[in-house]
Order: C-alpha cells, then structure tokens, then sequence
C-alpha cells in the first residue's frame, strides 16, 4: 500500500525537536553541563519555562516545598527529569499539530494518554527493578509509539483505515499493520528519534517495544524489556488508547532478560495505579 | 574538549577502582560507609556527610557530631526516600544532596551532603551510583556477616557432635550410596582401618543400602573379633548406611569360657555315666556269679564273664580316651612312629568295627586305591582315629532306613594319604560344623543320653592328625550324611627305617 521509503520521506513533514529542545536534550546529556547551562537553555523559551515549572511542581512529584525558579527545579529533580518535561511539552505538541490536510479521525487524548502511562509505568518499574537511572525509562516510554504520531502527520488515510480494523475487529495495532502490509509503527518510529538525533537506547526501545527479544544482546536490553512490559500492563489496564484493541502479547524473553519474578508483579501493579492518580498534570497538558 | 573528557573519564574510573579497592576490604556494614565518606571527599569534597537508615537513625556522621541539623531537612529526607529521587537542595550559602541508598528496588537508608556549589551531571551521576554501589555492598555484607555467624553456629554444632562422636568406643562410619566411606570417627581412624574389616564393613553396608534395612555382620581380623551393624539413614534423597563397627573379642572370649565351663560340667556329668555304665554292668554279673555260681551252667557262666570282660574292654577304652585327653591338655601325647603299611592298620580297624556295624545293621565296606601304602606314622594312633571315625559313623547312624552305609576309603597322593570315611547317617548342621572338633562338644545335647560318648573322641583325633602333621576337615549335609576326610603326610623322606619320638 504504500512503502517505508516513501514515508521516511515524508518523515521531512513532522515536527523536529526545536533549537530549544535539542538544546535542552545536549546539555542535560553533556557530562560538564551545570545547572545554569540548563536553566539558561529552558529559560530560552518562556512557554516551556512556564510548562516545565508547573509539571515540577506537579502532584506527581510531590515536592514538599514549591519550586519557583528552574535552577531549583533542575537540582532537585535533577537533569535528566527536566530533560524529560522538556521532551514531555514537545511530544505533546507534536501529537497535537496534526495533518495539515485530512483527519485520521483518531482520539488524541487518548493516545496521549498511553505515552505518559506508559512512562510512568517504565519508570516505576525500572524502580522497582533497581535500574539506576530511573529518569531514562520514563524519556523511553513516553517516546515508544511516536511512530503512531508520525503515521498520523504523514498518512492520515493509512491511520485510519489501521484504526477502523483494530476497532472494529478487536485487533491489536501490529496485526493491523501487518494485514494491510503497510510500515510498522515502531519502524518508522525508530527513524524519526534516529533522525532527531536521540540516543541508541531511544532508537531501540521504539524500534524494539513490541520484539524485545530483537535486542537481546544490546546493552539497552534491559530497558527494551522493561518499556515493552510497561507497554503491555497499560494496554492491557486501558485497551484502545493505544489504538490496539486485541489481547496485549507479553514476550517471555522480556521476562527472561530481567529475570522477573511474578511476585513482584502485584507490587509494580499497586505502586503504577498509585502513580498513575498524581499524573492529571501530564495528561492535560 | 576531547583531552577533557578524556581525562575525566580517567578520574572517575580511578575514583571507582579505589572506591571498588575500599569495597574488597570491608568487613561490616560500619566499614563500607567510612569506605564511602573517603571517596565522597574524593568526588566532590563536601563539608559533610552524613548517612542515615531507612527509618532516619543516624548510621554515620562526618565531621563526628550528633546536633541533627540535618533534621531541618526531614521532610525533603522524607520525600528522598518516598521518590527514590537523588535530589540536590539549595539551602542557604550551601546545596544540600539527598542520595538515597536503593537496593531491588527498596530504599535501605539515605546519604546526605553538604556541598559549597551545586554539582556537575557528571559528579551527579557518580554520586548515584556510588550510593547505588554501597547499598548492594552493604546489603551483600550484612548478609555475609549473616551467614557467616550461621556458618559458626553449624560449625560449631558439627564439632560438637563430632568429638561425642569421637569419644565412642566403637567405631562408626558412614557409607554413601555410592559406596565410599563419607564420614569415620576418631575409633575407626586409629582402630579400624584395616583392609578386613573395611572390605567386610562396606559390605554390609553395600547390604543396607540395597535392602534399605539393617544388617549385621562379624568379620575377625588380628585375633580380635568384630561384630558390623549397620542402619540405613536417608540422607538428600539418597541411602547411606551408619555403620558401627564393635571389637567384642573380649565379649567373646568370655562367651568361649563360660561355654567350656558349661561343657566342663557336662562333660563331668555325663563321663560319669559312661563310666557307670559298664561298671554297673560288672557288678551286676559279677554279682550274680558271686551269690549263684553253684547254681550256674558253664555256657551262662561264659556268657556273663563274656559280658564282664567286654565291658571292662569298654571301660579301659573310656579311660585311655580320658588319658589321651589329659596328655593332650598337658601337651603330653606322643606318636611313637614307624614305617607301616596304612592299609593293613586301616583294614584291621575297619575288621574290628564290623561285628558293630553288623549289629547296627550298616553295611561297612572298606577299599584302598594300593594294596600297600608305606608311610611313617604311630600305627596305635592311626588305628584310633580310624576306629573313632568308623564307630561314630556307625553310632550316627539314621535309627529306621534301609541300606545304611559306611564307606572307608583310603587314596595314596604324592606324599600323602587321604582317608575318607562316609556315611548316609544323621549329618551335621552347617551352624555345628566347625564345633564338632571342639574337646567336649557334641552335636546333640550329651544330657539326653541317645548315644553314648564323651564327647572327647573327635578332639583327641583332630590331636592325633594335626601331630602327625596332616589335617582332618568334614563335609556334611544334616540329614543326609557326612564325610570326614584324614589327610596326613606318608613322612618318609629322610625318617627311612628310623624309629623316632614325636612330641
């Protein structure tokens, strides 16, 4: 139907991580940064500023005394969390910007929705899992399925004929994707963070969320594994959000490769829906 | 900018190998905190440190002092550990770090400093794992110390219960499945460890672990007298076999004497009624020809002097045999030998035995592989081991069956001669076998009386055999008939016509 060549070309159309952001992305990955160079980036742009404040300050992270200035925001929270509120404004809007021309008809919000459960699900897993840095899982899940917001910008038509099957057939996302053989979500999701210049472990964990066992040997395996449970726990807690109406497929080598033992798994589930009731901020945006 | 980075990259793997050093050394979860301050100086020099537990007891304070100024923070600490957040704080003219230690997933304390400036992301992220680092650590080395004084414990339990095991008189081992000796006290190692009862130890080990019951055994090994016995012991799914390895020689050796005791006094009992016997009989006829010699034919008078004469015969037989006993128990019994032909001497026994046989209804037969076999023997002597032989061949004859037998065969060898007496008689049973040359043991009760004898003719043979140098064995089935076999040396070479006293 329609093949990825052509729609890598048409990757050109979406939205690209503004100077801004890229910025924010270079510094808080740069080992010599220091607050100030982060703060100076944020404060480029006054909207963000604003943003990224109010998401510190959020239920969801429950800081007992109120942050007013980012430096403080940068050194409590730290880098890595600011970068992701960063990233969280710029998905947000990306997703909304939409197709110029026709509607895919699809619920935005709700697929929304999944990108901030699924990293709070990451990140809490990664928690409960001992992952040291924790903040990396959230950028992970929230980024998963950007390949669904692309599909969206370029191929409203595609999307939603990918919809109306999964919907009206209770099929998952990737079946669809397979009957009507067009490029996979996480395929071309993979070549947009690629081309935005995110890290490897981004590029894998989209490209390998539903597969993980595609990057066994990769030293992002463990956070491939962990973004492809989170992934499956929330579609499986909210089917359709994602726009996957099937039975969510959870992969055994997952399981292996951070050999989860099922017991755990109530606690990651008590502590999610505990996280998940202090996310409105994120959510509505 | 790359000779930079380039150089940090060499500081922070230098910060985390003498940081990884510290680690390797500590001992207590104490020693890897001060292991953490020294590097925490290292890293990022603060003006204090202080580490706390998970409840918020102070596990550590750097500069020492105990005024909790840290507590102003408590409810940041709190958040800390609520989040799992490594944080930073600016507090006045200082910035204040919050490290949570996490470990699967849980935190077991929290790390707090106190820094001049606010911290590189690179100083940051080695903080997190430093602190990372040390809760694992810790944890590992609580859990060490754990196991370690557990390990104590067992140790000490098995010392304990070793040297009980040790101070036992007999000697236990255990026998795995696959039949190897796993553990052996103290007793076996200093007693038993000799190839006999080893060998006969595993096997009645090998027994229970087969049968998965308990078994018993007696091996003898230098003179001295064990009994095994051992008992199975699950152990891992498997069998193993305790094995208690007792030296009862002097169990035994009690046991020997208090049965000669017992044999002494039958013996004593029952030689009296041997004697009496025949004496009794004298004195009857004597008696009788005495008061009625008038009154008396010749051929009655023949007939009882016959009968006085026969039994005084009987009477001196049963006297000699007591002779040959007492020589023998004070090591006096010689052979007077000389060059004779066996086969005469054995034939004259067998002659002399027939008159009995025939009244016993045995048929006694008698045959020799020559005609003559030379040898240098007691002639006496041989004659009373073939007589002793053939007459308890016949008195251990079956009471009621036809065609009752005894076979006397004499077999020239190389430089022996092999005399076998047979007979279809009552047997002996197998338990009995090695006992019947033992002086006064019979078979049979000797109180019951059933068949008359000493109980002393087949000890004083096995004396007379053995000084002659040969041996006497037997083969036997109860119920069906016994050989006993006479092997003695023809003694010829160098003895030609010399006449010699034997001790």
């Amino acid at each position: 139907m329609v093949s990825i060549e052509k729609m890598i070309d048409k990757l050109e159309e979406l939205p690209t991580p503004d100077f801004v952001v890229q910025k924010i992305i270079t510094v808080a990955s740069d080992p010599n940064a220091s607050v100030k160079e982060l703060a100076n980036a944020i404060m480029m742009d006054a909207s963000l500023s604003s943003k990224v404040l109010k998401l510190a300050n959020s239920a969801y992270y429950g800081i007992p005394r109120e942050i007013t200035v980012l430096n403080e925001a940068i050194m409590i929270l730290g880098f890595k969390t600011v970068r992701n509120l960063a990233m969280s404004v710029f998905t947000y809007g990306a997703l909304f910007q939409g197709s110029q021309g026709e509607d895919s008809g699809i619920n935005r919000e709700a697929l929304w929705r999944h990108f901030v459960y699924v990293a709070v699900a990451s990140e809490t897993l990664g928690e409960i899992l001992g992952y040291p840095v924790k903040e990396e899982l959230f950028i992970n899940g929230l980024l998963h399925d950007i390949g669904k917001v692309a599909l969206d910008v370029i191929s409203p038509k595609v999307m939603r004929a990918l919809h109306k099957i999964t919907s009206e057939k209770k099929r998952n996302f990737t079946e669809a994707e397979d009957l009507l053989e067009v490029p996979s979500h996480t395929s071309i999701g993979a070549k947009l963070v690629e081309k935005w210049g995110l890290p490897e472990m981004i590029v894998q964990s989209v490209a390998g969320h539903h597969n993980p066992e595609l990057y066994i040997d990769s030293i992002n395996a463990e956070v491939v594994a962990m973004v492809h449970i989170a992934d499956v726990v929330i579609n499986t807690m909210y089917p359709g959000d994602s726009l996957s109406y099937g039975k969510p497929e959870l992969s055994h080598e997952a399981l292996n490769i951070l050999s989860l033992k099922p017991r755990i798994l109530p606690r990651f589930i008590d502590r999610l829906k505990d996280k998940l009731v202090k996310v409105d901020d994120f959510v509505n945006m | 900018m790359a000779d930079v980075t380039a150089v940090r990259g060499e500081k922070i793997i230098t910060l985390f190998s003498s940081f990884i050093m510290e680690l390797n050394n500590v001992k207590s979860g104490d020693q890897i905190f001060s292991a953490l301050v020294k590097i925490l100086r290292k890293t990022v020099n603060p003006k204090w440190v202080v580490i706390l537990d998970e409840k918020k007891k102070l596990l550590l304070s750097f500069p020492e002092n105990d005024d909790q100024e840290y507590m102003r923070f408590s409810e940041l600490i709190d958040w800390a550990i609520q989040n799992k957040s490594h944080s930073f704080y600016p507090a006045g003219d200082e910035i204040v770090g919050f490290l949570p230690m996490i470990r699967a997933g849980e935190v077991r304390g929290i790390i707090l400093l106190g820094l001049n400036e606010e911290p590189k992301v690179e100083e940051i992220d080695s903080l997190r794992v430093f602190s990372f680092l040390s809760s694992t650590v810790a944890e590992n080395v609580m859990l060490l110390e754990e196991v370690m004084e557990k390990n104590r414990l067992v140790e000490e339990t098995m010392n304990y219960l070793h040297s009980i095991l040790d101070t036992f008189p007999e000697m236990v081992i255990v026998v795995s499945q696959e039949g190897e000796i796993v553990y052996m006290n103290k007793r076996f190692v200093e007693e038993g460890d000799n190839d006999e009862i080893r060998e006969k130890a595993l096997g009645v080990a090998k027994e229970v672990i087969e049968t998965g019951v308990r078994r018993v055994g007696e091996v003898e090994s230098e003179g001295q007298f064990y009994s095994i016995v051992a008992e199975p012991l699950k152990y891992q799914s498997t069998i193993q076999a305790v094995t208690t390895i007792m030296n009862v020689t002097s169990t035994k050796e009690l046991e020997r004497l208090k049965q000669l005791d017992r044999m002494k006094t039958e013996f004593v009992a029952n030689i009296s009624h041997e004697l009496r016997t025949p004496l009794a009989a004298i004195k009857a006829y004597s008696e009788t020809i005495l008061y009625s010699l008038e009154e008396m034919d010749p051929d009655t008078l023949k007939d009882f002097t016959k009968t006085i004469y026969e039994e005084s015969q009987h009477l001196e037989n049963l006297l000699n045999e007591l002779l040959d006993f007492s020589k023998i128990e004070r090591k006096a019994l010689k052979m007077e030998r000389q060059n004779v032909n066996v086969v005469e001497i054995i034939k004259s026994a067998v002659d002399s035995m027939m008159e009995y046989a025939n009244s016993n209804k045995v048929q006694l037969t008698f045959e020799s592989s020559d005609e003559v076999i030379e040898a240098y023997v007691d002639p006496t002597r041989i004659k009373q081991v073939a007589l002793n032989l053939i007459s308890n061949a016949i008195k251990y004859s079956k009471k009621d069956i036809e065609n009752k037998y005894v076979r006397v065969k004499l077999k020239k060898k190389e430089d022996t001669f092999l005399l076998s007496v047979e007979d279809n008689g009552i047997g002996i049973p197998e338990d009995k076998l090695d006992k019947i040359f033992e002086k006064f043991y019979r078979v049979d009760s000797s109180l019951t009386y059933e068949v008359s004898g000493t109980g002393l003719g087949l000890s004083i043979v096995k004396e007379i055999v053995e000084l002659h140098g040969g041996k006497i064995w037997v083969e036997s089935e109860e119920g069906r008939g016994s050989t006993f076999y006479v092997e003695i040396p023809l003694g010829l070479e160098g003895n030609n016509g010399q006449h010699r006293e034997d001790d």
